[in-house]
């Protein structure tokens, strides 16, 4: 069986590199298009920083209050600018301010009633749009100002009554955080990584298992290899190897791009160099091999299902998106890798990835994925085999969708 | 027994014509159909039969022809024979070894290309021989040997390097006629060999076929082409409808129809 099936992923692997779609989504993609995002959104980020700090907003301000130091503060913050003074001549009501605010006019406004030393309790109110960027934006400038002002009523109130004050700093807090920026780093990336991991091994499988599979029952190539002393299980394991080796090739492209382009861009994320250990290394291998054998097997089977290469891709394109979830679901900084997890497809090799870049082992939960999923990649290629038995899809014809299901899965029936 | 069975001309068969060597010994067939009946299932029309009790023979050294019309059941028949289909029942045997028991014996002792045959279109045509020639266990200079040989016979040389895929659709028949050669079986099962080829690649493959005959190899081939019949085959089968109507040669049609022309021998026989 071994030399038929060295035959059979040696022609794959060749005809395979051939395939401009193969090219582009198992090399081009994974090379350029994450880290060209990555350093897109960088950029974009920098932009919008840039442009927040230089935002403006104007803000009325209706102050019944006669001391004056609202404004004051006020004209401290280069953020905001106030557009009524204080204690105009003409002092709007809150409906007038309320229409500015509307009209967008101005940003926000602001009421502040009367002053404590009038005596009673002194309130401040802010009129906003949350659905506009900069009224947004003079709400948290007004916020802040409004805290800088109370501070300063409470301290005059203490001094009032013979006080110097510094009685209010009851308590400074100052935290210190332990990790070092290695570990952060680590830790941000392994949020990030599994997913855009499984998304390349995924893309990288996909059309090399369509081709090797629905492809060559389109074209008709198959009933020669049949005929040939070649087993149907040495052509699946043939097949299966080549999508695998592709699908890894992605998943390696795909990760060393991303090394090359954050140890460029680093430094405009604030992260450190990644560390990984060789028992890390190990651990991310062993999940990239098992991703990529579980997303084949389970392609190739779709791809075998199908009748033609266009109903391939109908199958075979939402167990794509699909398989993004449980790797969202598994981005959960809480989730970790358990026993109770580790039966749960694509869940458990992401949660591993994790665990591996943050350098934790947890090895009866490692053993288990390793189990579940030699269990799964093994279900599928056996309902590929059992459809490739099927003479039907021998000779390029296929079976509807329920029947090619049903053959698949009845183990109680020969084929 | 059979329709197929009691026709006279595989009656004399039987007896011993063809079954004797040049030297008088008696032979071995090359391929040997006996009561091949395959039934497909579909759940709208019920079974079909495709081929029904179908017998027949085929020597070394002889062109053997499998001659109906459209649907009439000889893709199947040479399906089973080359083990991509399974006989519901019957069996058959090819260069001595079963069809059931021993497929993969089977496919190594046979050449089979089957009409709607494609070719891997990202391949070269070196690349394609290469590639069979390996499943069919040529290694090292053997395979590079055998191939240089089919490039040659085939005056492929100056496309060996091209891809399938932009091959004119006479150069992909040769390729694939070379990639049943090429790893030089004793039995060929052509299906429809010369199908959308111009007159001048159609000739080269009946050149082909005729050589093939010169070195011994028993050569079994469907048509619906009459002219190919009268000019190649030393025996015919008719078959219609999944059933044998008669076997023999083309003399012995004749004789048994009472019609000159192949036409006509063939319009009789399958409105019998």
């Amino acid at each position: 069986m071994l030399p038929s099936a060295w035959i059979v992923y040696r022609k794959e692997l060749r005809s395979l590199g051939r395939d401009r779609h193969t090219l582009i989504y198992s090399v081009l993609l994974p090379v350029f298009l994450y880290p060209i995002l990555v350093w897109g959104a960088i950029q974009i980020l920098a932009y919008l920083r840039g442009v927040e700090a230089k935002l403006e907003s104007t803000v009325l301000v209706l102050d019944t209050s006669s001391a004056g130091e609202f404004s004051t503060l006020l004209a401290g913050n280069p953020a905001l600018t106030a557009v009524q003074p204080v204690g105009g001549k003409e002092p709007l009501t809150e409906t007038e301010a309320r229409e500015r605010v509307d009209s967008g006019e101005v940003d926000a406004a602001v009421t502040l009633s009367a002053d404590p030393s009038g005596g009673g309790e002194q309130k401040a109110r802010i009129l906003f749009r949350s659905s506009r960027d900069l009224s947004l934006h003079a709400k948290e400038g007004l916020e802040s100002v409004l805290e800088d002002y109370r501070k300063e009523q409470l301290l005059r109130a203490v001094q009032e009554v013979g006080e110097s004050g510094t009685f209010l700093e009851v308590l400074e807090v100052q935290a210190e955080d332990l990790s070092t920026r290695r570990e952060v780093t680590n830790y941000v990336v392994s949020l990030v990584l599994p997913l855009l991991m499984v998304l390349m091994t995924a893309m990288g499988a996909l059309y090399p298992a369509l081709d090797s599979s629905v492809g060559e029952k389109e074209r008709g190539t198959l009933e020669s290899t049949l005929s040939s002393p070649t087993g149907r299980f040495s052509m699946i394991a043939g097949k299966y190897g080549a999508v695998v080796t592709f699908s890894l090739l992605a998943f390696a492209l795909n990760f060393a791009s991303m090394g090359f382009t954050l140890s460029h861009l680093r430094s405009q994320v604030n992260l450190e160099e990644m560390s990984l250990g060789w028992s890390s290394i190990a651990i991310i291998l062993l999940a990239a091999f098992l991703l990529a054998a579980l997303l084949s097997a389970l392609m190739m089977f779709l791809g075998f299902l199908a009748r033609s290469f266009k109903e391939g891709q109908a199958y075979v394109m939402p167990v794509y998106v699909l398989s993004v979830i449980p790797a969202v679901a598994s981005a959960s900084p809480e989730t970790t890798l358990t026993p109770t997890l580790s039966w749960i497809p694509v869940v458990n090799i992401s949660l591993l990835f994790r665990e591996a870049l943050n350098g934790r082992f947890p090895m009866a939960s490692i053993g288990l994925t390793l189990v579940f999923s030699t269990i799964y990649v093994l279900l599928a290629l056996l309902c590929a085999a059992r459809l490739l038995r099927q003479e039907s899809f021998t000779v390029g014809e296929g079976l509807p969708l329920r029947k090619a299901l049903r053959t698949a899965l009845d183990w109680s029936s020969k084929t | 027994m059979k329709e197929s069975e009691r026709l006279p001309v595989e009656d004399r068969e039987e007896d011993g014509r063809a079954a004797l060597d040049s030297q008088g010994l008696p032979a071995v067939p090359a391929i040997e159909a006996r009561d091949l009946t395959k039934v497909f299932h579909d759940p709208r029309q019920g079974d079909l039969l495709a081929a029904s009790g179908v017998c027949f023979s085929c020597y070394p050294g002889e062109i053997f022809g499998l001659l109906g019309p459209n649907g009439a059941g000889k893709t199947t028949v040479l399906r089973m024979l080359s083990t991509v289909l399974r006989p519901t029942s019957g069996t058959a045997r090819i260069a001595g070894r079963d069809v059931l028991e021993d497929p993969l014996g089977v496919r190594q002792s046979i050449g089979y290309l089957s009409a709607s045959t494609g070719l891997y279109p990202r391949l070269t045509a070196r690349e394609t021989l290469e590639y069979f020639g390996s499943l069919h266990g040529l290694r090292g200079p053997a395979l590079k040997d055998r191939v240089a040989q089919m490039l040659e016979l085939f005056s492929l040389k100056d496309f060996c390097d091209v891809r399938c895929e932009k091959l004119s659709t006479g150069m992909k028949q040769k390729v694939s006629i070379a990639r049943t050669m090429v790893h030089d079986p004793s039995v060929l099962i052509l299906d429809e060999p010369t199908l959308g080829l111009d007159i001048l690649v159609a000739s080269t493959m009946i050149r082909f076929v005729e050589e093939c005959r010169q070195r011994g190899k028993c050569i079994l081939f469907s048509t619906h082409i009459m002219s190919e019949v009268e000019k190649l085959c030393d025996r015919v089968a008719i078959i219609h409808r999944g059933t044998l109507r008669a076997v023999g040669s083309l003399p012995e049609l004749r004789d048994l129809t009472g019609r000159t022309y192949i036409d006509d021998v063939f319009m009789s026989l399958v409105e019998a």
